[in-house]
């Protein structure tokens, strides 16, 4: 079985008739755990929706998906294999969005927590796995403090953290750079990077930021709903 | 992290505070709330009773004086507020033809006395003719005897004095007549006389004048007033009592008598009498009040106060007034037994000016009864004792 | 699982408490607003029950003396004392009348009784009872006389010897209780100058002043001065009868009307505050729809402001059942903070008001349920909209 990422055939069409729209043309991916792969493409190219049928948010038309060695989707047998989505959101698939959209009424560590709370692992547990997440990415330090208290370049780390709570198999990073200087965006690579390692994670990082692309040892470039694998100049920036 | 934990406390204390508040509101003013109360022991005192009531100024002596005849009023000769003797001439009624009539009794009677005079004179003229008939009679009866004169002219002197004789009767018999009719016009003179005198209104006692109430061209009937007179030292109050408010009332009682036109003035008087017939219809006794001193420039018919301190009792066993009360249709107090309230009915007694009541029977010296609270009371109120109930 | 309505109160527990503590306010006013109603039948009740009468007798055909005016002979007590079943009967005034207090005058209800009688004031917050059987009164503490002032009524002043409470009339009027019979001068009294004016007419009007007849303008003038009327007769039943029979009795033999206390409520509740109630009723109404409003469009902003929270908590996996309640859990808890302040600010202010506010804890208890339940109803449009967010918009643009 396949661990990390495995997508085979993907297409996705808005619309009937006269006006669909091929947003996904026959899209195939295959992403290691511990791998980061960056997916760059211009806007309307199809990579938000490509991210959102990871994501579970949308269904895809047509093609198959596998996460952590599971198939979580095969248009052959019926759509999604769990009719709850939610759940899969929750234990499989880590999320890193543009803004670090930390929910403002938990502290940092509750806001790591909530995740396996979520998923009814009990209060203690949950923060003391929060707690060594925030310490891994060095954050701990700001365990009781309220995002907004935080600095940016913080509360990416948190967001970070809350993406790795349930320890997902994948962590889908959308433009998780695109409100940073060039240091820091550095810096979070540098981050993703070591967690995917450390994590055995499969990281997608959806961006078009010049700064960070030189980083993936593999880039997906995305047009017109179809991908073409290269690989990337791996820069080191450890 | 110790910012978020302080402020978690902030607002939990907060929380509570507010919960506190509320539960503390409810606790006061909802129905859990307890009843506020004051509380007096009943002791002994001397209890002065005082009987109250309203006093009118009257005279004791009033005279209305007017006319026994109807007629018109000639002349007022005094005016109200005048201090009068007794005989003084008050008002005059115009006699109308009473004097005429008068001096036609007296001419009347004055032509009688002539009459009478004319009587006798004409009385005195017969006896002179008599006794010259008699004499000439006795004189031609010897002569005729011895036969000097004839018996025909005998028989004429004797004829002749018997003639004399009869006018002598005459002239008397008129005398008396004209007397008799000079007595009778001197009394019709006289009664004249007093008619006309008692067109003259004359006081019948000393005193002032309260009322003019015929002013003259005016006409009144017999009997109605003219002048209305008061004998000025006989002022005196007529004191009405409500009948249950007036025990202990009796003849020589001191009184407080305040009147109503000088309020802060206190004058002594005594009760000089108590009617026999009380007012049935608004049920208060009637009792006269006497004043020590009559004041001076007091006026009849001014409303005052009157305050009568009827014999109290010494040393009785006495509550406020205020603490009792009727529950259940008895009436008694409510006893403070070891923070609760009790009703015992109690048997009450003379009351005291300041309020307090006596206890014949119910309590014991020293027991404690609530006085005033804020509600009516109930075996299971709940109660707290304070001083007083109101700010002032 | 934490709870997230409660940290999001934490959180934003400024603009959450002003919130709070504007709809207390407004929660403050709908229970004062049934305080007043309340207030409003207390009133009538405690007339009721201060004048201490098991029946109230009047005029004929009238529903007096609060709701009609009614006048009948100072006499007919003594005739109903010698019925069956009548322990107590007193005659009693009721005049209602401004009367001053220093720059200011106040509506108050004058209340002539016979002390000892039913009608007088049981209790006494501070002073005596009526000792003299004139000029003498007790006032209650609302009049804002104080021991020892002097009110003047009519033409006479009258010593406060005595202050109760909770004596009002069915309007709310604070009571003063006086003599009787000074009550029943006061009540008929004119003024002086239209005694005179009277006097005149009479005197020139030539059937009532002839000349032949000395003393009969006077007997005439005298006559029109006396007043043998009162509002009422209180009478207290005996044991071992019942008002009713009583009540049965005097109507049959006396020719007057007689109420029982049930009536008397009856038409003091139901008939002389019944417009007034209906209009409370319908300002309740009134009141209880804006909370609701109010509560619902608090909500639904406190939520539409939280919309990309929301996507994102369905996003990483948060139930609809949770975020759901963490919406409603908000309502109930805006809606508790809402009835603690009303609660206080009623309390507080109900003394305030010039007439009675009677704040009832069963009322208070209704009055919680109903703003939970209207916060519940409030917060299921917040609800929906939260269900409707899509988790893809946190994702993109």
């Amino acid at each position: 079985m396949d661990e990390g990422i495995h997508i085979e055939g993907l297409s996705k069409r808005y619309g009937e008739g006269d006006t669909a729209v091929d947003a996904l043309k026959e899209v195939n991916m295959r992403i290691a755990p511990g791998e980061v792969v960056g997916l760059v493409g211009p806007s309307g190219s199809g990579k938000t929706t490509l991210l959102k049928c990871l994501g579970a948010v949308i269904e895809p038309t047509r093609g198959r998906m596998t996460l952590g060695g599971e198939v979580i989707y095969d248009s052959a047998q019926g759509g999604w294999k769990t009719p709850d989505l939610r759940a899969l959101r929750r234990d499989r698939i880590g999320f890193i969005f543009q803004a670090p959209y930390l929910i403002p009424f938990l502290d940092v560590t509750d806001n790591v927590a909530l995740l396996p709370m979520l998923a009814g692992r009990a209060n203690a547990p949950s923060r003391t796995r929060a707690l060594e997440l925030l310490q891994a990415l060095d954050v701990a330090h700001r365990a009781g403090a309220q995002p907004s208290e935080l600095s940016g370049g913080e509360q990416q780390r948190v967001s970070i953290a809350r993406a790795l709570a349930n320890q997902p198999p994948v962590i889908l990073a959308d433009e998780p750079t695109a409100p940073l200087d060039s240091q820091r965006a550095l810096a979070v690579m540098r981050i993703l990077n070591q967690m995917a390692s450390q994590y055995q994670t499969a990281i997608i990082v959806v961006t078009h930021d010049e700064k960070i692309i030189p980083t993936f040892k593999r880039i997906y470039h995305i047009r017109d709903g179809r991908t073409v694998e290269e690989a990337g100049e791996g820069r080191d920036i450890s | 992290m110790n910012f978020s934990f302080d402020r978690r406390t902030i607002l939990i204390t907060a929380a509570v505070v507010l919960v506190a508040i509320l539960v503390l509101f409810v606790a006061r003013s909802g129905p859990l709330a307890s009843m506020r109360v004051t509380v007096a022991p009943a002791a002994r005192a001397d209890l002065a009773p005082l009987l109250f009531g309203i006093g009118v100024v009257e005279a004791r002596r009033s005279y209305l004086v007017g006319p026994t005849t109807a007629g018109r009023v000639r002349h007022v000769a005094v005016d109200v507020g005048e201090v009068v003797k007794a005989g003084q001439l008050l008002a005059e009624m115009d006699p109308v033809d009473l004097d005429q009539r008068l001096a036609a009794t007296s001419a009347a009677a004055n032509r009688a006395q002539s009459a009478v005079d004319t009587a006798a004179a004409q009385l005195a003229d017969s006896v002179a003719r008599r006794e010259v008939a008699a004499a000439n009679a006795r004189r031609y009866e010897e002569l005729g005897r011895k036969g000097f004169v004839s018996s025909s002219v005998t028989e004429g002197k004797t004829q002749e004095m018997n003639s004399a004789t009869a006018q002598f009767a005459a002239a008397e018999a008129a005398l008396a007549g004209a007397r008799q009719d000079l007595a009778r016009l001197g009394a019709e003179r006289a009664g004249a006389q007093q008619q006309r005198s008692n067109l003259r209104l004359l006081a019948p006692a000393d005193g002032v004048v309260t009322a003019r109430d015929a002013e003259p061209g005016s006409t009144v009937v017999a009997g109605q007033a003219v002048v209305r007179l008061v004998a000025g030292d006989s002022l005196w109050l007529k004191l009405r009592l409500d009948q249950n408010r007036s025990a202990g009332l009796q003849v020589g009682l001191p009184a407080e008598i305040v009147l109503r036109s000088r309020p802060g003035q206190v004058l002594p008087g005594k009760v000089a009498r108590i009617e026999m017939l009380g007012d049935s219809v608004t049920e208060e006794r009637i009792a006269q009040v006497a004043f020590d001193t009559p004041p001076k420039d007091v006026s009849i018919g001014e409303m005052s106060e009157i305050t009568l301190h009827p014999p109290g009792v010494k040393q009785a066993l006495a509550v406020p007034g205020a603490a009792l009360r009727l529950h259940g249709g008895k009436t008694g107090v409510w006893l403070l037994t070891a923070g609760k309230p009790g009703f015992i009915q109690v048997k009450t007694g003379t009351s005291g000016a300041d309020g307090r009541v006596q206890i014949i029977d119910g309590l014991k010296e020293g027991d404690v009864v609530i006085v005033h609270s804020e509600s009516e009371l109930a075996a299971d109120s709940r109660i707290k004792v304070v001083s007083t109930l109101t700010g002032s | 699982m934490i709870s997230l309505a409660g940290r999001d109160i934490l959180h934003s527990w400024g603009k959450f408490v002003l919130t709070g503590v504007g709809l207390g306010l407004l929660i403050g006013a709908t229970l004062t607003m049934a305080g007043v109603y309340r207030g409003m039948v207390d009133d009538a009740r405690v007339l009721l029950t201060n004048s201490g009468a098991d029946i109230w007798v009047v005029q004929k055909d009238t529903q007096g003396p609060y709701a009609e005016s009614s006048s009948i002979r100072d006499d007919v007590y003594r005739g109903l004392l010698g019925m069956p079943g009548v322990a107590q009967a007193a005659n009693v005034t009721y005049l209602t009348m401004q009367v001053r207090h220093g720059d200011t005058d106040s509506r108050t209800m004058v209340v002539g009784f016979e002390p000892g009688q039913p009608g007088e004031p049981g209790y006494l917050v501070a002073g005596r009872r009526l000792l003299r059987g004139h000029y003498e009164a007790i006032a209650d503490v609302k009049t804002g006389f104080r021991l020892g002032e002097h009110i003047r009524i009519r033409r006479h002043d009258y010593e406060v010897v005595g202050l109760t409470r909770r004596m009002v009339s069915s309007g709310g009027d604070p009571m003063v209780f006086i003599p009787l019979k000074d009550a029943q001068e006061a009540q008929f009294l004119k003024d002086n100058d239209a005694i005179i004016a009277d006097r005149a007419r009479t005197a020139a009007n030539p059937a009532l002043n002839r000349p032949g007849v000395p003393g009969l303008l006077d007997a005439v003038t005298a006559s029109q001065t006396i007043n043998h009327s009162v509002n009422a007769v209180l009478v207290k039943v005996g044991a071992g009868d019942t008002a009713e029979t009583v009540a049965q009795e005097i109507r049959r033999w006396k020719h007057l009307q007689a109420y029982t206390r049930e009536q008397m409520e009856e038409i003091l509740i139901a008939k002389l505050i019944a417009t007034s109630a209906k209009q409370i009723g319908m300002f309740l109404a009134i009141l209880t729809i804006v909370s609701a409003a109010i509560v619902a469009f608090i909500i639904y902003t406190m939520t539409l402001g939280k919309i990309r929270e929301i996507a994102v908590l369905k996003l990483i996996g948060t139930r609809n059942r949770t975020i759901a309640g963490m919406i409603l859990q908000q309502a109930l808890g805006l809606g508790l903070i809402g009835f603690i302040v009303g609660k206080i600010s009623a309390t507080l202010w109900a003394p305030a008001f010039p007439k009675y506010v009677l704040l009832e804890t069963a009322d208070a208890m209704r009055a919680l349920v109903i703003v939970m339940v209207v916060c519940a109803l409030a917060s299921t449009l917040a609800i929906r909209a939260a269900l409707k967010v899509d988790p893809a918009t946190a994702i993109g643009g």
